[in-house]
Parts: C-alpha cells; structure tokens; sequence
C-alpha cells in the first residue's frame, strides 16, 4: 500500500468518525430553534471546555505560529500564549458569564439578540451582526487557507489547496446543517481530542528524531542563534508587545462563535472549570507549535513571507511516517472543522433570528432552521472564493479580524457590567472603534510608542462608549431588570 | 475576606503580572534552562504558572454565582 493511499485511509477514517457523531447528534436535536442552535443550554464542564477550546483552536495555532515563530523566534511564545493564558479566563468571568445569564434570563439565542434587547435598540443588533460578519468571513478563511496548505503539502500535490478547500467546507457544511449546535459540540470533543493528541505524539517524535530537545535546540543555536532570543526584533518592542497582547487576550471573547457557546453552558460552576483548565491546556498547545516554528528555521532555512505558514507540514513530512501524516492532516482538519461549524452556525443563526425574523415576524421555527442552512451554504461559498486568492499569510488576516473584534468588547462588557451604558454609547462606540481602528490601518493615526493600530480601536471604542452613553438619557430601568436582572 | 476584598486583591495581582509580562530586561538573555528550554521561554511559562494560579484564585474569591 502507498504512503498516500495510508495517509488518506487515515483522513477518511476521521472524517467518518465525525459525520457520525454528526448523525448522532442529529438523531437527538429537536426543531426548536433553542436546542438546534444551543444544544438546550445543557453543556457541562467537559463537552464545554472541548467545545471551547476546539473552537478556539484554528491554522493561527497549528500553522500561523509556527511560522511567524520561524521568523520571530521564541519570542512568539511569551507575545501571544502566556499573555492568553491570563486573558481569556477573565473574560469568561467579566463578560462571558454576566451574558449567560441575561441570555437565560431573557431566552436571547444569538449574541445580537441579546444586545438588541439589553440596549433596546435594532440599531445596535444590527451594527453587531455587520462587525461579527466583517471579521469572521476573513478568519474563516485562515481555516480553509491552513487545510488546503496542509493537504498540498503532505500529499505532495496528489490533493490539491482547491479541492482540499471544498472537501473541508462541504464536510463541515453536512454536519452542521443537521445537527446544529449539539453536532458541533459533540464532534468538538472529538476532534479536540484529535488534534492535541496529535501535537503532543508529533512533538516528542520530531524532537526524538532531531536527536532530543538539547540536540535540537543546539542546531537552532549554531543555524539560526538570533531566534533563542527577543532581541530586538520590532515585534518585541514595548508598544508592540503590550498592544498585541491586549488584542490577543480580549479578542477571543468577542468572537461570535465562542460568545454563543457562553450560552450553552448549564451553569456558572461548568464556566468556572473551563476558566481553570485553559491555562494548562494552552501550554501543552502553544510550546510545540512555537518550537516546530523554531527548529523548522534551522532544517529548512530561507523561506520567505507567508511561505513559513507551510513549515509546520514540512516537518511533519520530513520527520514522520505515512499514518502520522494523515493524523497531521486529520488534526488540522479537526482544527479547522472544530471552528468552522461554529462559525457558519453562529452567523447563519443572528441572520434568521435577528434580521430575517425581524422583517418577518411570522416566521416558524422550522423556516429559522431551513433559512439558516441556505444561508451557511451561501457563506461556505464567500468563503471559498476568498481563500483560493490567498490574499496574505495567515497570521496577517488573522490579525486583521482579531483588531476588528476587540472594537466590540467595550460594547460586550459595559453592556453587562454598566447599567449606565447606552444604546448612543454603544453605537458611538462601535462606530468609533472601527473608524480609529481603519485610520490607524492607513497611517493617518500614528503609531505612537510603537502601538498596533488594534490600540486606538480600543481606545475610541472605550471613550465612545463612556462619552455616547453619559451624554444620552439612561436605559429605562425596566427594560434593565428584564435582561440583567434587578437593579442591586 | 468580603467580595469587595477579594476584588482588590485579584486587581492587584493582576497588575502586577501584566508588569512582569513586559519584560523588557529579557531582550537579550541568552542560556538554556535543563539544557534545552531557552530562558526566554522558560520565563513565560514561569509567569503562565503563576497566571493559572491566579486565574484559580479569581474562580473561588472574585467569581461569585451572581457576578
């Protein structure tokens, strides 16, 4: 039997096991829009926390930081994972746990939902729903980009970037459109499961076979030394490692498809456990792809630009047998899956409930459900068409969608946290964010101290925010006490 | 200790590892740490320790049921 026929008996054998659980989780979805789209709001510690971080998982990890760690260095680890570590837990607390419970409160399903309703304003819900859908349609791109890399380059072309694109999205599409949520939470665990087995069995056979940690870290030293440091690389300097750790720490919060899983959750208890558990988790995930990055820099020197985002698959193919190939495969296929549903099932449920349902208050449950399926086949579509220009590499359009989505998060906290926060703050606040956030994007607000133009994005999205709302008449108090509950 | 307490005490410990986060006097250490960790990533997971610790501490004292 060949490699390739090996690799891809491997691919197919994952690939079944998730249109299963699909079906599974199929069999046991009701029509109603609350289990279809939340899985009933019943998700527990275990299927909650690999549903997260599955979600949270893409190519930015797997591919994006490796290469940009083949550039950059160790350095990577400190300026993206550790500062994660500390973030992303405090947002569940500060915004994700507050938004459970008015959803609940409330019978919110979608993130615009409850916003429109917190603020009593459309205007908002719909502001919401255009920033979600500006910055998710590029981050979905990083995922089919990853797969169709990953694929190219294991198979050595048998399976080329355009057909692994469409595999991937046409996979990704049957399974979500039939079971909803609970389908994704369920092939959540498993393809979690799948890929940080595979990082951790992929880390110690390379280091293995470059001779053992010191072995490699002493080829690094004698290739490539500048990479063992910081140095003084620009993306070390204060401004840029102090703005990019604020937009890597709150943006993840911000992200639709995880703020929607905030609401699955059965309970505070079950949010408190996956808060504890992601620190450690994202040590086991984010040191080996710092390392590939790293040691990828010494064997295969002199790649250029976005051409690093391929390094991880290199070492793979260079250092591993046929049927790890295909669990590297079918790892970065979970990755991209494991997000991708929630993506497509996240924008396709704000569009039926909170635009469609809104210019049609008639609309059935079950026309929810068949509107939202079109509109994720439509979306796949978008999605694909942009992916086969490859418009940059990608860490860069991730970026680019992560400054976007830390614009909103003043919006996302003071909507919960401050009664005082209005619908004129939160649109002056969104309008503001990503006004500043495109001029910083062309120059015309400079980068003072060296900051990321996400810095000014926050900031004006912050003062719109505090000065939109102070300057407008506060939200009547009824309307608080319905969606956050009673006033202390 | 009340909620309030435990607030200021999560805020403070917070503070103060956002400032070892930025640790500009690393730039330029050099040295492995077991032979094969280079300091600076050994540094970072250093801080990620002392992070999950407190990320624990914010879910028994600051996060309570209802805020």
């Amino acid at each position: 039997m060949s490699d390739l026929t090996i690799l891809g008996l491997v691919v197919l054998a994952y690939l079944l096991i998730t249109l299963i659980i699909g079906w599974l989780a199929w069999r046991r979805t009701t029509a109603t829009a609350e289990d279809y789209f939340l899985g009933g709001r019943a998700a527990k510690t275990f299927v909650l926390f690999m549903a997260l971080f599955g979600t949270n998982t893409t190519p930015f990890v797997l591919l994006g930081i490796p290469g940009l760690s083949y550039h950059h260095g160790v350095g990577i680890f400190g300026l993206n994972a550790a500062v994660v570590g500390l973030g992303i837990p405090l947002t569940f607390w500060l915004i994700g746990d507050p938004a459970r419970r008015a959803a609940l409160r409330i019978g919110a399903i979608t993130p615009v939902e409850l916003y429109t309703r917190r603020f009593a304003s459309p205007l908002v819900g719909h502001l919401l729903f255009a920033a979600f859908f500006a910055y998710t349609l590029p981050y979905m791109v990083t995922g089919v980009i990853g797969v169709g890399l990953t694929a190219q380059i294991l198979t050595h072309g048998a399976l080329s970037f355009t057909v692994a694109a469409v595999l991937v999205l046409a996979i990704t599409i049957a399974y979500t459109t039939l079971g909803g949520m609970r389908a994704t939470m369920w092939t959540n665990v498993f393809q979690g499961a799948t890929f940080m087995v595979f990082i951790l069995v992929a880390f110690a056979l390379i280091a293995g076979d470059l001779g053992g940690l010191s072995a490699a870290t002493a080829t690094v030293a004698a290739e490539a030394p500048h990479l063992l440091v910081k140095g003084d690389s620009p993306q070390f300097t204060p401004g840029h490692w102090g703005s990019w750790g604020l937009a890597i720490s709150l943006t993840v919060i911000a992200f639709p498809h995880m703020f929607v899983r905030m609401f699955a959750a059965r309970d505070t208890a079950a949010l408190k456990n996956v808060a504890r558990l992601y620190p450690f988790v994202l040590v086991l995930l984010w040191l080996p792809a710092v390392l590939f990055g790293v040691w990828g820099a010494a064997e295969f020197p002199g790649l250029e630009g976005r051409a690093s985002d391929g390094i991880f698959p290199r070492m793979i193919a260079a250092h591993l047998g046929p049927v790890l190939q295909g669990m590297a495969l079918a790892g970065v296929l979970a990755a991209v899956m494991s997000t991708l549903d929630a993506q497509l099932l996240t924008l396709s449920s704000m569009l039926t409930r909170d635009i469609l349902r809104r210019a049609r208050p008639d609309m059935t449950g079950a026309h929810e459900v068949a509107a939202g399926r079109i509109f994720t086949l439509a979306l796949s579509l978008a999605v694909l068409a942009i992916a086969l220009q490859r418009p940059a590499s990608i860490f860069d359009i991730a970026a680019f969608a992560f400054s976007g989505y830390v614009t909103l998060v003043p919006t996302l906290l003071l909507g919960l946290r401050w009664r005082r926060c209005t619908a004129a703050g939160a649109i002056a606040s969104i309008l503001a964010g990503n006004a500043a956030l495109l001029l910083a994007q062309f120059g015309v607000l400079p980068p003072v101290g060296g900051v990321l133009p996400v810095a000014w994005g926050l900031l004006a999205a912050i003062a719109g925010a505090v000065l939109g709302s102070l300057a407008s008449r506060p939200t009547d108090r009824a309307t608080l006490d319905r969606v956050l509950g009673p006033t202390p | 200790m009340s909620r309030r307490a435990h607030r200021l005490v999560f805020a403070g410990l917070v503070g103060v590892l956002l400032v070892l986060h930025l640790d500009v006097w690393n730039h330029d250490v050099g040295g492995l740490v077991f032979g094969w960790l280079p300091w600076d990533l050994a540094y970072h997971l250093a801080w990620m320790a002392a992070a999950a610790a407190v990320v624990w501490y914010m879910t028994l004292g600051p996060w309570t049921e209802d805020g």
